[in-house]
């Protein structure tokens, strides 16, 4: 007999194991991703998931409250909230979601090579980014936004390049760190070249970094979408959005606050269980932090 | 010089991971005499640091730790936190081996010493301040009067280890542990803190616990040695014996590996083949046996414990004794 | 040290300039034409020409740029479409924005920061879950909505607080409390939120250092350990957060101000932005660029002073 134990797994695989065993053994996490993936869904399958059209008007029930027609009343124009609030997921989270995909896209090549290379070429990258993080995301965002027009798309590109800086900051920190690591050394020493370097031993060891500032970037994307529309810088009416919605409960805060509350909450739930998931994932990725 | 200082009686600390337990002391017992210097000798990992953080309860709350530790009659394992406060840094201090990171970076020296003096002897502030200044003439820091109020920073390793020393004598304690106190120091300096170590014993009657890697250093300043390994006691003797006759394997091997000028060795330095075993499972079989040149059946089956095979000398090994 | 400012406040200067010239060249970028702005319902094609003339809308871009950075240097940033100057609206509705954002700094750090140390030093009891998912809350809130939903319940239900509007705290210290009140929460909340968290990470990070086992191994109580070793370094990284979450504060204002119809400086931002007045608009962006650049200078300097591995320089003697 050894002491060696029969290691059937490969150290990755093992490793994905004991992640995904600390991953359930957190319910906060585990819930969390119940709820993201059940908002995907329900964005995803709309047509399906909603009872009414998101546009159907009925002019018998205008600001109704919860009925068994209408789960949580109705707006203004008689349209049922609920689902509006499901279509409106649509827009949110694609904004959202895109937003933070084509943030990443463009902000981690960038980090990378600046970290990575250092010299005049970084110095340029640093300080360009410094100017742009001296505005807030969500001021970038608006002015972004003004410049290109009210629409999803704009609204989406505007919240994805407003969120470059800060992961900018990021990556080219976390290339930073990890060009020193031994191996990558290790690597140069032997020869390879910085594709390899770049791609092989940095990247991967930025992706759980990269992952949970993702999963935390979504939410104030989302967040930024309701801003947006709310500002009538984003979707316009009649284009269900959270924000949107908001919008539109404005003059009614009295009669119907429900209108107000609805799809706040939708915010708040959807963007609570991306905080929590992100949280959760660093917790599992990086058994560094004390949590 | 009887009745001993500290005894520990059956230890055992087990760690609670996401990987599983850990079994990092097992069955761990020794004795401390007034004025004695008991050196814990053995690899990194082999547990001879959670013995030492156990006995005061400094370690992390994964931990689960049994057995006894009994300091001049009291029972230290599971005694009330305020007892506890009033035995850590006034009656059993301790010196820890990182320099650097020990001592509070934003608070100057003077205020992290005197801090000792004011909380167990109730000093004033001002009588703690002169107090300090002599405590680091003690530990022979120059120029103290102004060196008391610098901070961490501004002093070497070499000297911030001094000043942690003179932290855990400053109320003169009846024991001092050292956590491989030289390890993460420069060779040159390390001769340096030894000297003060046992300067200071010989001045203040303090027991020393010390805990090293390094024999060399063991055979430099200890009365008595205990070697361990995999979290369980394997050799003790007095120094002078342990290093003519050395009886376990693993001593043996270890005494073997230390590099001496003039010795042939056919441009090889000696080393103890494998590695150390993982703590997850008491193996319920000599812990050494896959390293060591005596293995047979019998130490492939049975634990072996701790005899005394010659006068005043324990092994636990089922072979012992010089070929 | 006066090298170390020096370079500091250099680099705040470069950051500056190149705002500047992000923000001019950001206004120029809005769609529509900026004389129209001026003209306000006028098309008249000659009306239009004169204001061009007027304005040098007509010039090189270059050229308009650095007309204006000159002006600006002199404090005058132009005359809006009404033809009010620019410095002047500024001036009158910062006060309003200041009371707002230091008001909201007040309750964030008075709540989160003994909220971030509990849930450290209770770490894994219910406390600290409860603690965390709270601030979690607080940061997944959108400020507008959080809003509203106070107006809901505290002005039209139960009628306690003013939904909107200001009153200057000259005129009536009570009344200008009552009005700031909700304001102030709904922005403060989400800094609440970051600096609890920050906190409470800072916090483990300290507790779980070598120096707080020295603490501890010291005999001395463990009130001591975690107020006295742990908070001082805790609190000092904790202070760079609060200058990041300046900006955070900033667009945080502009919507609360908004919903809460307080005239300040967030809201012409918005006003700017919606009636396409560049000279406004670039002088609000540049001036809320400055600022922030500004106090997150001071801020980065009096990190600086606090940590005293900085401000004494490191002489290792042997």
């Amino acid at each position: 007999m050894s002491y060696v134990e029969a290691q059937p797994l490969s150290p990755r695989a093992r490793r994905r194991r004991v992640m995904r065993r600390r991953f359930l053994r957190r319910p906060a996490a585990v819930g969390s991703l119940v709820v993201v993936v059940s908002f995907v869904l329900a964005a995803v399958f709309a047509r399906w998931v909603a009872p009414h059209p998101p546009g159907a008007t009925d002019f018998d029930a205008i600001l109704a409250g919860p009925s068994r027609e209408h789960l949580l009343g109705t707006d203004e124009l008689g349209r049922d909230t609920l689902s509006r609030i499901i279509w409106g997921a649509r827009a949110s989270i694609q904004a959202g979601f895109f937003a933070t995909m084509l943030a990443m896209a463009v902000a981690v090549p960038i980090g990378l090579v600046g970290g990575y290379y250092r010299g005049k070429v970084d110095t340029v990258i640093a300080r360009i980014t410094d100017v742009l993080l001296a505005f807030p995301f969500l001021i970038l965002a608006v002015g972004l936004a003004a410049i290109l027009g009210p629409s999803l798309l704009n609204a989406t590109l505007a919240l994805g390049i407003a969120a470059v800086p800060p992961l900018i900051r990021i990556s080219r920190g976390e290339t930073l760190e990890l060009r020193e690591e031994d191996y990558v050394r290790a690597a140069v020493a032997n020869g390879a070249n910085d594709g390899v370097i770049l791609g092989r031993h940095i990247l991967p060891n930025m992706t759980s970094t990269l992952i949970v500032q993702a999963t935390l970037t979504i939410p104030a994307a989302i967040i930024g979408e309701a801003v947006l529309s709310f500002l009538g810088l984003g979707v316009q009416p009649p284009t269900p959005s959270w924000g949107v919605m908001l919008n539109a409960a404005q003059p009614y805060l009295s009669e119907a606050p429900q209108l107000a509350v609805y799809p706040g909450l939708a915010i708040v739930i959807a963007a609570l269980a991306f905080n929590l998931l992100g949280d959760g994932l660093r917790d599992v990725l990086d058994p560094k932090t004390e949590r | 010089m009887n009745e001993p200082l500290l005894e520990i009686e059956g230890l055992s600390v087990r760690f609670e991971t996401d990987e599983g337990t850990v079994h990092a002391v097992d069955g761990m017992s020794l004795a401390l005499a007034p004025a004695q210097v008991l050196g814990i000798v053995g690899e990194s990992g082999c547990g001879k640091s959670v013995t030492a953080m156990s006995m005061l309860s400094l370690l992390p709350s994964t931990a689960r730790v049994s057995g006894s530790v009994r300091f001049a009659g009291t029972e230290l394992l599971g005694a009330s936190k305020a007892k506890l406060r009033q035995i850590r840094g006034r009656e059993i201090s301790f010196v820890f081996q990182e320099p650097m990171t020990s001592l509070n970076p934003v608070l100057r020296i003077g205020h992290q010493v005197g801090e000792v003096l004011r909380e167990h002897l109730g000093l004033s502030r001002s009588a703690a301040r002169a107090r300090t200044i002599e405590l680091l003439d003690l530990v022979h820091i120059p120029d103290p009067e102004r060196r008391v109020d610098e901070y961490p920073h501004q002093l070497s390793g070499g000297m911030r280890q001094r000043v942690m020393i003179a932290m855990a004598l400053a109320c003169d304690p009846k024991i001092l542990i050292a956590d491989e106190p030289t390890t993460a120091l420069d060779v040159t300096i390390q001769a340096g803190i030894l000297d003060l170590l046992r300067e200071l014993r010989v001045r203040l009657g303090t027991a020393i616990l010390l805990i090293t890697h390094n024999l060399g250093v063991v055979a430099d300043i200890a009365d008595r040695v205990v070697v361990m390994y995999a979290g369980r006691k394997v050799e003790e003797a007095p120094v002078t014996e342990l290093f003519a006759a050395p009886q376990h394997p693993y001593t043996i091997g270890l005494l073997g590996a230390i590099p001496r000028a003039g010795q042939a060795h056919n441009g090889r330095l000696r080393e103890i083949p494998g590695r150390v075993p993982s703590l997850s499972e008491p193996p319920g079989y000599c812990a050494f046996a896959d390293r060591c040149p005596r293995a047979d059946e019998l130490t492939r089956s049975q634990v072996p414990e701790l005899r005394e095979v010659r006068p005043d000398h324990a092994v636990a090994c089922f072979h012992p004794g010089q070929r | 040290m006066a090298v170390f400012i020096g370079r500091k406040v250099g680099a705040a200067l470069i950051v500056v300039f190149l705002a500047s010239v992000i923000v001019f060249a950001g206004a120029r970028a809005l769609p529509g034409d900026p004389a129209l702005a001026y003209a306000a319902e006028d098309r008249d094609p000659e009306v239009l020409a004169e204001i061009r003339d007027k304005y040098g809308l007509d010039d090189p871009v270059p050229v308009q740029y650095v007309r204006w950075v000159g002006l600006a240097l002199q404090g005058d940033l132009g005359t809006d479409s009404r033809g009010i100057p620019v410095a002047e609206t500024i001036v009158t509705r910062i006060p309003l924005t200041l009371e707002l954002a230091t008001l909201a700094l007040l309750i964030g750090a008075l709540v989160g920061i003994p909220a971030g140390v509990i849930a450290a030093v209770r770490r894994g009891k219910a406390s600290d879950y409860a603690a965390t998912t709270v601030a979690l809350l607080g940061l997944s809130v959108p400020h507008f909505w959080l809003g509203l939903l106070m107006i809901i319940v505290f002005a039209v239900n139960l009628g306690w607080l003013p939904a909107g509007g200001y009153v200057p705290f000259r005129e009536d210290p009570i009344g200008n409390l009552e009005h700031m009140l909700m304001p102030a929460i709904v922005l403060g909340t989400g800094l609440s939120a970051v600096l609890m968290r920050q906190m409470r990470s800072a916090m483990l990070t300290s507790l779980g250092a070598d120096y707080v086992r020295t603490a501890r191994a010291k005999g001395l109580s463990e009130r001591a350990v975690v107020g006295k070793h742990a908070l001082r370094n805790s609190l000092i990284t904790v202070t760079t957060v609060i200058g990041l979450q300046l900006g955070a504060l900033i667009s945080g204002a502009v919507i609360t101000e908004q919903i809460f119809g307080i005239a300040g400086f967030g809201r012409l931002t918005v006003d700017s932005i919606a009636q396409r007045d560049y000279a406004l608009l670039q002088g609000v962006v540049l001036v809320a660029a400055v600022g922030y650049v500004v106090v997150n200078l001071l801020v980065d300097l009096s990190y600086s002073l606090i940590n005293p591995r900085i401000r004494v320089a490191g002489g290792r003697s042997a």
